[in-house]
């Protein structure tokens, strides 16, 4: 009786995700191992069974591989970034007046609430050669003015810049959060013991924070392989693909060209990290709880 | 070693609140020195005062000798015990005790050595490996204490150390400190709200209410000779009755601008000579404690406890009579709470 | 009637085609129609009038029939600031590369820091593909069946646009890297753009009236003479699952009238697919207008295969390779004959598939 009232309150979240997660993702698998192209869609014979060939076909796939370098290029920079960050101005807006503090808060966390594409627009403006802020202000510095969106590597850089400034509040939120759990006599012992800020920073701030950081860095990395609106907006994956994200390439190979086979196996590809990731999640949060 | 003096030390906050009030103390060299108070008396503010973990607005803070006012914490030659133990949860045993000697870059071998001793010394020998959390509360606080001992203070400073433990074990670990400081002989502070454990560990005992120093006496002293109203009332179990006009109408005192108060052990069933003098009204409880008794007797409104041996004859709802001798009557200022003497 | 945005109308059309839900008629782009033609989505049509453009005609005709009807074309012509190319020197822009080029030279003289004589987003591609137009041999070649961009025409064509960039002539930019296109130019960061007729509209809606005199438009320059320029446009396609073929026919031939067609171009300055409404005002008078019916003379219809927007995307991936990679032109263009030739292989499939008989399976490795 009591496992019928529970199944009937699961069930309709259950349906759903049944129906729009699992369903469509055997979709994708059945579509990735067959050539679904423009073709197929004019004529059903011309769709066939082609087994692991589309995944054979991106690992020999120059632009995948460099789909997966840029991808990962901005994991690695930007997930430390970001922690980084998201770190240091916690334990800013913990330690100013509470005057001050609301205003920081709200400033570094609206980044976060805005919308990707209008937070990837403004930087459009902002990163120009010849108008933008960032350039006026390096040239009033007498630094050089670099063509931001046009250079593969700061391109890369810029978008890493924008993922981060988007991301980092959020963080702070949660570790802000974090560090006011940690008891006031933990630092008094410190400084009767004569630690320095740096110390107490290294020694009890940064380990009793790691089960928050090592938690944010899985959230974070996991958010960033979903790398898409940014570079969309930015760059469109130019210039060279030095800014082709995996899920960018995979709108293009799918929406743009009709090659669905390989997009649905690149979809899957996608599906099987971000299931890594949430199993890593899962794994070490005994880990990162300290239990 | 050190002694510790406090000379007119007050602690006011940004709004002007006085949280500290004139604070005269000298807590002699290897004395170990109870603070107790209600809660928000001031008595943690003082202690964090004495650390340097917060700053005084006027008197001096002098440490062996030294004027410590102006130095900060890890100069003042003080260690301190805190409530929740503040012990590292994401540090051993180990490297909890090692923590202060590591941050002051002393050498391994030393650290290694010094630890054991300590660890030794407290019974810790066999958890060193262990985090807090897989400690007992005792365990806790021994490691607490051993941290604080490797400091190798000049002043011990103890702020409601034993609060956090169960009954039982509070009793154990209050034997155990009390052993400690014979066995170290430094200077210790203990801070507490707890009356019983102040008098019971205390070879002095201050006793603070509302940023001021009420009383400092040994517990002997504070217990018979209490200084004022507020004194007498908070230090001992039952608190000490205060009788007002009603109670006192056929025994012949002044009861005008004056508060008498007697402790509920020197109430007695019987009078032990003609010259005692009674209370009486009607009893409304009897509490049995196996070899005692609490007995509560009320009149108008208002309450007097007794602790008797135990009587099978007492019926409840009866009129009852309290006797006591006059000598044990302590008499209050009704005004200034202050005791009038003879 | 539903309006769809141009970026994903082709995948919105091409959903209800594949979900069996077509609209009776749709306006598609000529890139489009071919993938449509190729699903069997739509029905061949009688040319409604006999005086369209004639390459504009071209592109509807499939295995010899019509399969729409030209609404309206779309060409690129140079929009460029008379007054600047003036103080360089010049009446007007040149009628040859050579010539052109020499005038890029002379206004980057004149012109300040940050300022260039061309703007050339390197994400877009039609002005390549307009440079590559100009010699007849096609890039792609065998009845659209291999690509031929190592053919020495594109090759001259990349030379040259390679060398735009590296005189630095034009930006290393991207459209999104654009503030305000028409704003920008009117104060001189570009001097010369390469675009379509929409721009004539864009122009006059962000420039103040008094500024209109600061542009004009010329025909493209070619490597010898004049050039020719792409032709795209619109058509009017009828969807072989309506069940009102005759009112869709009706409608068709309602909306090609000279009345309408002008007023289509008074709403949205597309400019008409038929000679007719071009002998009436504005379209008979407006100067800006003259270099688009002048280039309409001449233009190249591209290969009509859907996946022509891949290729030239990937097109433009290897210009960007050449422009900024440092990759050398013989490289790229080898390495992109390779990719087409790949995208291409399940069309050559087709092509040879006797009736009747199974296809090879295409699964090969990108290049």
């Amino acid at each position: 009786m009591k496992s019928l009232t529970a199944l009937f309150f699961i069930l309709p979240a259950l349906l759903l995700i049944v129906l729009f997660v699992f369903v469509p993702l055997i979709g994708v698998l059945g579509l990735s191992m067959t050539d679904f192209n423009i073709y197929s869609l004019a004529n059903g014979a011309d769709l066939h069974f082609i087994g692991v060939a589309n995944f054979i076909h991106l690992l020999h796939d120059r632009a995948a591989w460099q789909g997966v370098e840029t991808t990962m290029t901005v994991v690695l920079v930007g997930v430390p970034a970001t922690l980084a960050l998201s770190l240091i101005c916690a334990l800013m807006i913990e330690s100013i007046s509470a005057r001050w503090r609301g205003l920081f808060r709200t400033a570094f966390f609206l980044p976060v609430v805005c919308s990707t594409v209008a937070v990837a627009i403004s930087w459009r403006y902002m990163l120009n050669t010849r108008y933008g802020l960032v350039n006026r202000l390096l040239a009033a510095a007498h630094l050089p003015t670099p063509n931001w969106l046009g250079t593969p590597s700061l391109a890369l850089l810029a978008i890493t810049v924008v993922v981060v400034w988007k991301g980092f509040g959020y963080g702070m939120i949660i570790v802000a959060a974090a560090r006011r759990e940690i008891p006031d006599e933990l630092y008094d012992i410190a400084r009767i013991e004569g630690a320095g800020m740096m110390q107490q920073l290294l020694r009890i701030t940064v380990p009793m924070l790691a089960p928050t950081l090592g938690l944010l860095a899985l959230l974070d990395a996991a958010g960033y392989w979903q790398l898409f609106a940014e570079p969309y907006v930015l760059t469109q994956g130019g210039p060279m693909g030095s800014t082709m994200s995996l899920l960018l390439l995979m709108y293009d190979r799918g929406f743009r060209w009709w090659r669905w086979g390989v997009a649905s196996a690149l979809a899957m590809v996608l599906t099987v990290i971000m299931w890594l990731f949430a199993w890593l999640q899962r794994h070490t949060r005994a880990v990162w709880r300290g239990d | 070693m050190a002694r510790l003096e406090l000379q007119r030390v007050s602690k006011l906050l940004a709004n002007r609140q006085v949280v500290l009030q004139d604070i005269d103390c000298t807590v002699n060299d290897g004395e170990l020195i109870s603070v107790v108070g209600p809660s928000g008396c001031g008595k943690s503010t003082l202690l964090r005062c004495v650390a340097g973990l917060d700053k005084i607005t006027s008197g001096d803070i002098r440490i062996g000798g030294q004027r410590v006012n102006d130095l900060p914490p890890q100069q003042r030659n003080v260690a301190m015990v805190f409530q929740n133990h503040a012990l590292y949860p994401h540090m051993t045993v180990y490297q909890n005790l090692a923590f202060g000697l590591r941050v002051r870059r002393v050498a391994r071998a030393i650290v290694d050595a010094r630890v054991r001793r300590t660890a030794v010394r407290l019974g810790l020998e066999a958890l060193l490996g262990r985090y807090p959390r897989e400690l007992s509360g005792g365990q806790r606080q021994r490691t607490a204490l051993g941290r604080a001992m490797l400091r190798e203070p000049g002043v011990f400073l103890l702020d409601e150390p034993l609060s956090s433990l169960d009954i039982p074990l509070r009793a154990e670990m209050r034997r155990e400190l009390s052993a400690l400081h014979t066995a170290l002989g430094t200077t210790m502070v203990y801070v507490t709200h707890d009356q019983s454990e102040a008098l019971s560990l205390g070879q002095r005992v201050v006793v603070l209410a509302d940023g001021q120093i009420q009383q400092i006496d040994t517990p002997d002293g504070i217990y018979k000779e209490p200084s004022n109203r507020f004194v007498a009332g908070f230090v001992g179990w039952p608190p000490m009755n205060f009788l007002d006009g009603d109670w006192l109408e056929n025994s012949g005192l002044d009861a005008h601008c004056i508060d008498y108060g007697i402790r509920p052990e020197r109430l007695l069933l019987q009078p032990s000579s003609s010259a005692d003098a009674f209370i009486a009204g009607r009893l409304e409880r009897i509490e049995s404690f196996g070899g005692e008794w609490q007995v509560e007797i009320s009149r108008n409104g208002s309450r007097v406890i007794a602790r008797v041996a135990p009587n099978p004859e007492l019926r409840r709802d009866n009129e009852l009579r309290l006797w006591f001798r006059r000598e044990d009557l302590y008499a209050f200022d009704r005004a200034t709470g202050r005791r009038l003497q003879g | 009637m539903e309006n769809l945005a141009w970026s994903s109308a082709q995948a919105r059309l091409l959903s209800a085609v594949a979900a069996g839900d077509p609209p009776d008629v749709a306006q598609v782009g000529d890139t489009d129609l071919s993938t449509l033609v190729t699903l069997h989505a739509i029905v061949p049509q009688r040319p409604v009038a006999g005086d369209f453009f004639q390459e504009a005609l071209d592109v509807t005709r499939f295995n010899g029939r019509y399969y729409g009807t030209p609404w309206y074309v779309d060409t690129r012509v140079l929009f460029y600031l008379p007054a600047v190319l003036h103080r360089a020197g010049y009446r007007r822009p040149a009628r040859t590369w050579s010539g052109w080029l020499k005038q890029l030279q002379a206004v980057r003289r004149i012109l300040k820091p940050g300022q260039y004589p061309l703007l050339a987003p390197i994400n877009e591609y039609e002005f390549l593909e307009v440079l590559a137009l100009q010699e007849p041999a096609s890039v792609l070649r065998d009845g659209d069946r291999y690509g031929n961009f190592a053919s020495p025409s594109f090759r001259a064509a990349l030379r040259f646009y390679k060398n735009l960039f590296a005189q630095r002539l034009a930006p290393r930019i991207t459209d999104r890297q654009l503030i305000n296109l028409w704003w920008q130019m009117a104060r001189g960061d570009f001097v010369f753009y390469v675009s379509g007729p929409w721009n004539i509209g864009e122009f006059r809606r962000f420039l103040q009236p008094q500024d209109q005199h600061l542009w004009m438009t010329a025909p493209m320059p070619g490597p010898r003479g004049a050039g020719t320029s792409l032709i795209d446009g619109s058509d009017l396609v009828i969807f072989r699952r309506s069940r009102r073929q005759p009112l869709a026919r009706a409608f068709v031939r309602y909306m090609l009238q000279n009345r309408q067609q002008v007023r289509l171009f008074a709403l949205t300055g597309d400019l008409p697919a038929r000679r007719g409404p071009w002998t009436f005002a504005p379209l008979a008078t407006d100067r800006k207008l003259n270099a688009f019916r002048v280039q309409l003379g001449r233009v190249q219809p591209f290969p009509k295969i859907p996946e022509w927007g891949e290729i030239m995307h990937g097109m433009r991936r290897m210009a960007e390779q050449v422009v900024i990679g440092g990759v050398s032109i013989r490289a790229a263009t080898d390495q992109l004959d390779r990719r087409v030739n790949y995208w291409l292989a399940e069309r050559r499939a087709l092509l040879s598939r006797e009736p009747g008989k199974g296809r090879r399976r295409v699964v090969g490795k990108q290049p």
